[in-house]
């Protein structure tokens, strides 16, 4: 107990920084949760929305248009679900080796014991453990601000899945992880703070996501009016701006599913492109305007990508929200490996580092 | 150090002393910090048990990267140092087990309070006695409840030596403890070392750059100049063979080196025990053989035999 008071001593004011700004984003989360749980969305269906873009009922209209502006609100408390977890651990991290190497403090303590493995455990499991409560409540106000969201929306990116619960506690812890290492590496507190925000950036926009990719694959449902016919036609016009289709209303029926990305797509058939159009001609110089033939069969296939064609169909290609825990547990399960190989990593790197 | 002879940089290696088994040990040790610098150069020091002996030598001589050898802060390149028999390369416990290592930078923490250190440093180390160390403290006049940040320079290092003494360990490393100290904190502070290191038989290394902070408090003496020992011996010894005359009339033999002594006049260091000349002071001496050091030509007894 008295090393684990002085730990607390020692790193009193990172403890007390991230303790503040948790605070704020958990209190943010849960009061704005809790406005739009009071909404009642629960009690109403709204979705699918009518085939001319109208909710399902007025009450629904009365009761959407009071939720957006809470959800526009909630997209900063989300930001900081996202960026917050990553700053708790590494600010916790980085100093419990980083800070004591660089001011000289790790040459006092090390001449002293014996064990430099139990030194790094009586300063690293408070840390953790401040760590662990910290992101705890924040991991648990964003599940509530999730489940609020999800009453009356189309359904968050996978960008988000880190934002709350589980994966959140772990996504920081292993951040803190990587501060701890990148501390013990570097010996010097600012720049360990700098090079462990950039991995933990790599991490959550580069790492997650090509893993969130291999496991769409096999979660991945396309979304539209029709059914898709297989082998009958190709995706044409395939449009990838979000804000040209209105994705809110994914004419889906059932539940509202999780979005994957802004993949939306017009498609038509292909022997319907090619009996009305024939096969496309030579284009010619690529220099030119086209031969007059490609003018003329883009012409008439123009009619089918301009938009106004009643043959195209709005597509979108969505994870269905009973998907979002393998996103979850992948997410929490990568951090988990990166947090406790980091902190694995950590002791042998304190057993052999020279104090300045 | 060896009981009647010293050792010069031609014959660096301590003649063993009989009596009293090595406390701390160094062999052949060299270390090097990246191309350019060579910070320790087949070093052999040998201080025997129960003695406080003084490593001394300008800045950048290689001093403290010797004793963080013995701490096991750094790995000897070649050779190996030992603590009471032990070396930290390989078992750096058992040495830290054995050592009370005062650095030339405290390295206290500064939010914390003095008790806070001692404190700490009962969690870190077994058996450490704390009510001695408060005790000591007291008697010293350091508040237990100041913050370490607000520590004069003399009280911080007072602090690190009160927990150095705390840990009743047999050797003490002290590192450049008296460079921010003014001369009564100095005073205080090798009052204090010389007190309990000879009431508990302990043994000391002292290093220093300020040759008279040292001199009455050490048994022995280390020079140490660019790297290498280049004089090992008794305090007493030392001087007793070592004698200043003026330049110009100094067989080469005995010459160890010309160097200026302040005020900018010249003299010789020889190896004699010349009652007519007169007897070098414990600085003179030491400037003589880091002149020597560094301009091994100056004096043919740089080259010459032992004294």
């Amino acid at each position: 107990m008295r090393g684990t008071w002085l730990t607390w001593r020692i790193h009193r004011f990172e403890v007390v920084f991230v303790l503040a700004i948790g605070a704020l984003v958990t209190l943010s989360a849960w009061v704005i949760g809790d406005q739009i749980r009071s909404l009642g969305l629960a009690e109403v269906t709204c979705w699918p929305r009518t085939e001319n873009g109208d909710y399902a009922t007025r009450e629904c209209g009365r009761l959407m248009d009071a939720f957006w502006p809470l959800e526009g609100q909630s997209g900063l408390v989300r930001v900081g679900l996202n960026v917050v977890p990553a700053i708790v651990g590494i600010i916790l991290g980085v100093p419990v080796v980083g800070r004591e190497l660089e001011l000289r403090t790790a040459g006092f303590s090390w001449a002293l014991t014996a064990s430099r493995t139990r030194w790094l455990l009586a300063r690293l499991l408070p840390m953790a453990l401040v760590a662990v409560v910290a992101l705890g409540i924040m991991g648990l106000a964003g599940r509530d601000l999730f489940d609020a969201i999800w009453l009356g929306r189309y359904g968050p990116d996978l960008t988000e899945v880190s934002t709350e619960g589980l994966a959140l506690v772990l996504r920081g812890l292993a951040a803190f992880g990587v501060g701890l290492l990148i501390g013990a590496l570097v010996g010097r507190t600012m720049p360990a703070l700098l090079i462990g925000a950039v991995v933990m950036a790599v991490w959550g926009l580069v790492v997650v996501p090509q893993a969130q990719a291999q496991l769409i694959g096999s979660r991945l449902e396309w979304r539209g009016p029709d059914e898709w016919r297989s082998g009958g036609g190709s995706w044409l016009g395939h449009l990838g701006e979000d804000d040209m289709f209105d994705v809110t209303n994914p004419g889906l029926p059932g539940e509202p599913g999780a979005r994957v990305d802004q993949e939306t797509a017009w498609r038509i058939q292909e022997a319907e492109l090619l009996a009305t159009c024939g096969e496309t001609p030579d284009y010619g110089d690529e220099d030119g305007p086209g031969t007059p033939e490609f003018q003329a069969w883009g012409s008439c296939a123009d009619g089918f990508w301009s938009g106004t064609s009643s043959r195209m169909q709005q597509w979108s290609r969505i994870v269905p929200r009973s998907a979002w825990p393998d996103f979850s547990f992948l997410d929490a399960g990568m951090s988990l490996l990166l947090g406790g190989a980091a902190i694995a990593a950590t002791f042998p790197i304190v057993a052999r580092r020279r104090p300045e | 150090m060896s009981a009647a002879s010293p050792s010069t940089m031609d014959d660096p290696v301590l003649t063993p002393d009989h009596v009293r088994p090595p406390a701390l040990e160094a062999k052949a040790v060299s270390k090097r910090f990246g191309r350019s610098t060579q910070a320790l150069r087949d070093v052999h020091v040998s201080v025997p048990q129960g003695t406080i002996a003084a490593l001394v030598g300008p800045n950048g001589a290689g001093k403290s990267t010797l004793i963080r050898c013995w701490v096991g802060f750094e790995s000897p390149d070649a050779g190996a140092v030992r603590v009471l028999g032990v070396d930290p390369a390989t078992d750096r416990a058992g040495a830290v087990e054995r050592l009370g290592y005062v650095s030339q930078h405290t390295g206290l923490y500064r939010g914390l309070s003095v008790a806070d250190h001692l404190t700490l440093a009962g969690t870190l180390r077994r058996g450490f006695d704390a009510a001695e160390a408060r005790l000591r403290l007291d008697q010293l006049g350091i508040p237990l409840g100041q913050r370490a940040g607000t520590l004069s320079g003399g009280q911080a290092s007072q602090l690190a030596l009160c927990i150095a003494l705390g840990t009743h360990a047999p050797v003490l490393l002290l590192d450049e403890p008296l460079a921010s100290l003014d001369p009564l904190a100095r005073h205080e502070f090798l009052n204090l070392l010389v007190a309990v290191v000879r009431e508990r038989g302990a043994t000391a290394l002292l290093s220093s750059h300020i040759v008279s902070d040292v001199a009455a408090a050490c048994d022995g003496l280390v020079v140490l100049g660019g790297g290498r020992v280049t004089l090992q011996a008794p305090i007493d010894a030392a001087l007793g063979a070592h004698r200043i005359a003026a330049p110009g009339n100094v067989d080469p033999a005995i010459a160890v080196a010309t160097f200026a002594r302040p005020g900018g006049e010249l003299a010789v260091l020889v190896r004699s025990a010349d009652a007519t000349l007169a007897t070098p002071s414990l600085e003179e001496l030491v400037m003589g053989y880091l002149a020597a050091a560094r301009s091994p030509g100056t004096g043919s007894g740089a080259s010459g035999p032992d004294v």
